[in-house]
């Protein structure tokens, strides 16, 4: 009889603990709606027209962005609102304004409800982590989920390191007829705190909009399009790229200081500076993925290379003249090239600058 | 220049472009009444330009949240379009206050064919949010628009899910339009809508209508995208002629009222007028614990007082009576400390 009544209990704990742990099932018991436990409405409901679903995006974070793979690492939730009659309750049933269910209480809701199926196009990666559905006593459904996505983007490099990257986010409908129902923008927030994005970059702005995608010859996708603008902080590219290369500029430069007799040693700073250049852009290029145009710091790499071909030309020139008798000149051509080098380096200066500028 | 001289000339740059490079260093909390944000937005913008030192952040939390986080101590202010939960808040013991802050009016828009105007009477858009009125080419609407060629659309009726200040007035216009509607459904924040779609906020009503053909709904009139061409507005006639909005009826029914429900039992014409007036009422404490945020909080809604003082097409705000205004105003320079008797004083 102890045994009986131990299991009993045993059993009834279990039960309560179940419960405890499945508030669908708990309102189910309370003689919530049926559809939070049982396959009910799974057709999409009688309409029409196709059924909106408003479409919002919130961006809590961008944790990465990778140059060389042209993608970026997201968190975000995606939220989907729309429509459903047939969901209607009383609302004396529930003590709350609404029926909110998480986890995999959503996910068994969601089996048994029609729900909007969408999905980001343009992820290699697509973590949804958590979901919450929330049902109105009206029928109004809110789908929220949250997600960790990796998504593609094209690097537009022309300006680099002083380009505006544009990130983006497409949701598209799974609705080969575009019959069923039709995503509709709703809003596009990002966290409060300033630095959504990583330490290279600047936040600037985001914009959405609806954009047709052509999926085959006749045919079109509705999505909806998020675009975060980013800023590259340049600063960090000037103390890491332009800097370095205009000490090593430098060196090559020193070369004027040095007596005209002496080609040797002025050819063997000239050549130790340019092998270093070569050897820093080889190791910087590989940072960067391969791109059928010129980049600012790329056009910048090649005309400050052109520097010290410039100093060994000179060096030449000067070791062929009779120093007996034209010593003169020799030293003119150093001094006119102690001021025409830097000179030239300004030059290059400007015209990386307006090629950034016009390329922005 | 003596050294002296000059060193108390850079000590006062110094302290001068600190002031200039300094953060906020006060912070005021509001929360409130979804359809009031653009215009409180507006009107923060333009207080923390001449104050700097302050930072007023405004949460669109919806008018029957607001003032429970007031009551809870989570902001320093609230808004509300329902008075009767202003009421409520302001129980004779509390320490919160209320004041009317802004003036706006909420219309009815739809969705057909890029239709601009519709001219409905108010029995109809009773019928319409009953479910009696379904299909937009019906003979009675037919009728009252004999220029448009009316699509044979199912009429789909959109109406806030959450609660919604705007549903509380708009509900109130039912109510005062119709006995039946009033008896039946009543007036609330949130009720249980015979028929129709739902949506969040005020910007998923916008949306809505915007995307969906064939809806109608509520909204305060700014929030009408500019960029929506398919979106009209529904015009109110009686009797053959278009019902003219008494602006300071409602609003002298409004502040005097105590129950609302009263009033449309009593003398419902009072709250038919439309496009429907409404009132968003500031609430707050008149003693606040922290003498920064008790000045901070006075001359926000000092400054949002004297904003609402005139029309302002752009934001939808029309100017308050200066009666009632004063009165407002003299409630609020009455904010306080908690540990003083008198007002803190300015500086």
């Amino acid at each position: 009889m102890g045994l009986v009544l131990v299991l009993v209990l045993q059993a009834a704990l279990v039960v309560a603990d179940t419960a405890a742990a499945r508030p669908a099932e708990v309102a189910l018991a309370r003689g919530y709606p049926t559809w939070l436990s049982t396959p009910t409405f799974k057709q999409a409901p009688a309409r029409q027209f196709p059924i909106t679903v408003l479409t919002g995006l919130h961006l809590h974070d961008v944790i990465d962005i990778r140059l060389r793979e042209q993608d970026f690492v997201a968190l975000t939730t995606l939220t989907l609102q729309w429509n459903d009659p047939r969901l209607r309750y009383d609302p004396a049933t529930i003590t709350t304004d609404y029926i909110a269910l998480e986890g995999d209480d959503a996910k068994q809701a969601l089996r048994n409800i029609w729900h909007p199926a969408t999905i980001f196009y343009n992820t290699t990666y697509d973590g949804t982590q958590r979901l919450a559905l929330t049902v109105y006593p009206d029928g109004f459904v809110c789908l929220k989920q949250f997600s960790e996505v990796t998504a593609a983007y094209r690097a537009e490099l022309r300006a680099f390191p002083f380009d505006r990257q544009t990130l983006r986010l497409v949701v598209a409908a799974f609705d080969p007829n575009n019959d069923v129902f039709r995503l509709a923008p709703l809003s596009f927030s990002t966290s409060p705190e300033a630095d959504i994005v990583p330490a290279a970059y600047r936040f600037a702005s985001t914009t959405s909009g609806l954009q047709n995608i052509q999926t085959s010859a006749n045919g079109f996708q509705r999505t909806l399009v998020f675009e975060i603008n980013i800023d590259r902080q340049s600063r960090h590219y000037i103390l890491r790229y332009f800097i370095p290369l205009f000490g090593l500029l430098l060196i090559s430069w020193t070369t004027y200081l040095m007596t005209s007799t002496k080609l040797h040693d002025r050819l063997k700073v000239i050549a130790i500076s340019l092998l270093t250049i070569v050897t820093f852009v080889l190791y910087l290029n590989q940072n960067f993925p391969r791109v059928p145009y010129v980049t600012a710091l790329g056009l910048y790499f090649a005309l400050c290379s052109l520097l010290p071909f410039v100093a060994i030309v000179q060096s030449i020139i000067i070791d062929r003249l009779d120093l007996g008798t034209q010593m003169d000149r020799a030293l003119r051509m150093d001094r006119v090239s102690l001021w025409a080098v830097p000179l030239a380096y300004a030059g290059i200066v400007a015209i990386v600058t307006f090629y950034a500028l016009w390329n922005r | 220049m003596g050294d002296a001289k000059r060193r108390a000339i850079i000590g006062a740059l110094f302290v001068v472009s600190l002031a200039a490079c300094s953060e906020p260093s006060v912070t005021v909390e509001g929360a409130g009444a979804t359809a009031a944000t653009p215009i409180l937005d507006a009107w923060i913008d333009t207080f923390e330009t001449e104050r700097p030192e302050v930072d007023v952040i405004y949460d669109p939390v919806g008018s029957t949240t607001g003032p429970r986080s007031l009551l809870l101590g989570d902001v320093d202010f609230a808004t509300t379009e329902i008075p009767a939960a202003a009421e409520t808040t302001v129980a004779p013991e509390s320490d919160v206050a209320r004041v009317p802050l802004m003036l706006t009016r909420v219309v009815l828009a739809f969705n057909v064919r890029g239709l601009a105007t519709l001219r409905l009477t108010r029995d109809m858009v009773v019928d319409i949010y009953a479910g009696r009125l379904t299909a937009w080419n019906d003979p009675r609407i037919s009728a009252l628009n004999p220029d448009v060629r009316l699509p044979g659309w199912p009429i789909r009726p959109i109406h806030r899910s959450d609660r919604s200040g705007t549903s509380y007035v708009f509900t109130r216009f039912l109510s005062a339009s119709s006995a039946a509607w009033r008896d039946g459904v009543g007036v609330g924040d949130v009720v249980v809508w015979p028929t129709g779609g739902g949506s969040i906020g005020t910007l998923g009503m916008t949306q809505t209508l915007r995307f969906s053909p064939g809806t109608i709904g509520y909204l305060p009139e700014t929030r009408i995208a500019p960029d929506a061409p398919d979106v009209g507005i529904v015009e109110i006639v009686q009797d053959g002629e278009a019902a003219v909005a008494s602006f300071a009826e409602t609003l002298a029914s409004s502040l005097a009222a105590t129950d609302d429900e009263d009033i449309l039992r009593t003398d419902p014409a009072r709250f038919n007028h439309y496009p429907i007036p409404v009132i968003t009422y500031a609430l707050f404490r008149t003693e606040y614990a922290d003498e920064a945020v008790a000045r901070a909080t006075r001359e926000f809604l000092l400054h949002a007082l004297a904003e609402s003082a005139s029309d302002d097409p752009r934001l939808g705000v029309r100017g308050m009576p200066a009666a009632i205004r004063e009165r407002a105003t003299d409630v609020v320079g009455r904010i306080g400390i908690a540990s003083a008797a008198s007002p803190p004083s300015d500086g």
